[in-house]
């Protein structure tokens, strides 16, 4: 193949693909300024008339920044309690011999192989009538943290081992204990892997879905931002420029977040992909 | 830092035992791997366990579990009424969702990795272009599409007036609604297993490539017996990934259908939802279709990672 003639197939795929990948969020942020009949007729365009009275609206009223907040609850402690637990552990894995390790470690990766969706009916059992948290965050964050526990563990303990073991040997010559070895040593030396988990385990809770919507009742007030976005439909449902001014809304902090944090998002969905 | 990297980092050896006496070593262990187990058993493993009990039972979500049934509630998911109806769409599109994940999802990601994997500026638009969509929820993907293929506001609505006369609404049409979730899924997930790819591709020493192109390597052939062998891993883990996740498509099919999705975008997940804990409050039904759930993707990751991955699979302890 000529190589000019290849260049310019190469990006004509690659803006078309961009196109394909940018035209629907482009029409979601602006269908939320365009009247119904500027949506009718002009659904790619700018708006004729920019009208800000649906993103006021959305922005101004407390419902929204209450899902904002009962998300942001529900990532907080979930990323929380998977970097403790998941580092916990996986310290036991990288530093300590002892029977019994590679059974455990086995059993706790099985969560990246068990479907979330098999779990839902008993999870909601348990939840309800042995722990009495139903329509509560913590019934979200118990069974998110349980299941994002398997692959992080994978992450932290490839980490540990990366780090230099002359270090180990020598708090311990000082008389520095396993736990004190942890927490003076392994986490400060851990920010790196500490920020990408975290960051995989905050996008994946944030978006969650399938958890609030079951364990949850039908108070708006303690719903997460995904299932707000059915609500909102639900109620609105062909008032488009309304919908689309929440969707955006909503869209916002995502893709300010993804600009920020993409190398640590990047680094956490690639951890493995490169070794063999 | 600097004191610990003046001394061979690489080198590694086990802990010497008797320098730190046995209780004290178990007593760490305990308390660092109690929370995680704890957590994880009564989450994860114990729910299963509930779903294969409750299978065999009638429960409607309150009071004791006493109405046994043996195996009537699986016996009943696999009748041909039941199956025509419900669970042979859930079946499909779980079907459809793999073919279209395995299809042309993964190939459009490994054509658009192998095009931008190297390091330039208008490379890292693209790539930052692609991957974006999978931040979003797919709730937010979910409803975003809803309103792109909507018949009378939607971007698409002046193609159905070219095209075929008049508005339309692909989610109400029975036969073809499901495109919508397939066209979703590869939109917000294409990207996704693209960086994978780069990230692989990344790793392929220059030298490899170099000397396949002076040995009269085309283009082609570099490809084929160079880049992709070399990436057989980063292509592995991202089939896997997708074959787990057709499995479990919940979110996305609500973000479409909204909060009862129709009889022909039902998946084994929102199957489950539905039976269960949505309108029909029948737990073991629920239950039976958990446990064929949860069979097959267990089924399906330990074949995979035991025949597939092999020596790479996450369940080795690799050798130091």
């Amino acid at each position: 193949m000529n190589k000019p003639l290849g260049h310019i197939l190469k990006h004509t795929f690659l803006i078309t693909l961009s196109i394909f990948v940018l035209l629907p969020i482009w029409a979601t942020i602006m269908g939320g300024f365009k009247s119904l009949g500027d949506l009718r007729t002009n659904p790619i365009g700018f708006p004729r008339v920019f009208r800000l009275d649906a993103y006021q609206d959305i922005i101004n009223s407390p419902a929204t920044w209450q899902y904002a907040l009962n998300s942001l609850n529900i990532s907080f402690f979930t990323v929380l309690l998977v970097l403790i637990f998941a580092s916990m552990a996986a310290f036991t894995f990288s530093h300590i011999k002892y029977a019994g390790k590679d059974f455990i470690f086995s059993y706790l990766l099985l969560g990246l192989m068990f479907p979330a969706a098999a779990a839902i009916v008993p999870i909601f059992v348990i939840n309800n009538t042995f722990l009495d948290i139903f329509n509560t965050h913590w019934a979200i964050i118990l069974p998110q943290v349980a299941f994002g526990i398997g692959g992080s563990i994978l992450f932290f303990r490839g980490f540990f081992e990366q780090l230099p073991f002359e270090l180990f040997e020598a708090a311990r010559v000082d008389g520095i204990g396993y736990l004190g070895f942890y927490f003076r040593f392994i986490l400060p030396l851990s920010l790196p892997i500490l920020a990408t988990v975290g960051v995989i385990t905050l996008v994946t809770s944030w978006n969650g879905f399938l958890l609030p919507l079951i364990m949850l009742g039908t108070d708006p007030s303690v719903h997460p931002w995904p299932l707000g976005l059915v609500n909102f439909r639900g109620e609105y449902s062909t008032d488009w420029s309304r919908i689309l001014a929440f969707i955006s809304v909503n869209l916002a902090p995502a893709v300010v977040f993804f600009l920020l944090a993409q190398r640590y998002i990047v680094a956490g969905l690639t951890g493995g992909a490169v070794k063999g | 830092m600097a004191i610990i990297s003046n001394e061979q980092p690489k080198q590694k050896q086990r802990p010497r035992k008797g320098l730190i006496d046995g209780r004290q070593r178990w007593t760490a262990v305990i308390l660092l791997l109690l929370p995680a187990v704890i957590i994880f058993t009564l989450f994860v493993v114990l729910p299963i366990f509930g779903a294969g009990y409750l299978s065999f039972f009638k429960y409607k979500g309150y009071g004791p579990v006493v109405d046994f049934q043996g195996v009537s509630n699986y016996v009943w998911l696999f009748t041909k009424q039941t199956l025509n109806s419900f669970f042979e769409p859930a079946l499909r599109n779980t079907a459809l969702l793999l073919g279209v994940s395995l299809f042309v999802q993964l190939p459009l990601a490994l054509v658009c990795a192998l095009l931008i994997y190297r390091e330039s500026r208008i490379n890292s638009v693209y790539r930052l272009i692609f991957f974006l969509p999978f931040v979003l929820s797919e709730i937010a993907t979910g409803l975003i599409w809803v309103y792109m293929l909507d018949g009378r506001y939607g971007l698409f609505a002046p193609l159905y007036e070219a095209f075929l006369g008049g508005p339309y609404f692909l989610m109400e049409d029975k036969t073809w609604s499901f495109a919508a979730v397939l066209l979703a899924l590869v939109w917000k997930y294409f990207g996704y297993h693209m960086i994978i790819y780069i990230a692989g591709l990344q790793g392929v020493p220059k030298e490899l490539v170099e000397s396949a192109e002076i040995d009269g390597a085309s283009n082609w052939q570099a490809i084929l017996h160079v880049k992709i062998p070399l990436i057989s891993y980063a292509i592995k883990l991202s089939l896997f990934f997708a074959i787990l996740g057709s499995f479990q498509a919940f979110d996305l099919i609500i973000g479409l259908y909204g909060r009862s999705p129709p009889e022909e975008g039902q998946t084994l997940a929102t199957f489950i939802y539905e039976w269960g804990l949505s309108r029909r409050q029948r737990y073991g039904i629920a239950s039976a279709a958990s446990i064929i759930l949860f069979t097959i993707s267990i089924v399906v990751g330990f074949t995979y990672q035991y025949v597939v991955m092999g020596e790479q699979s996450m369940f080795r302890r690799k050798k130091t």
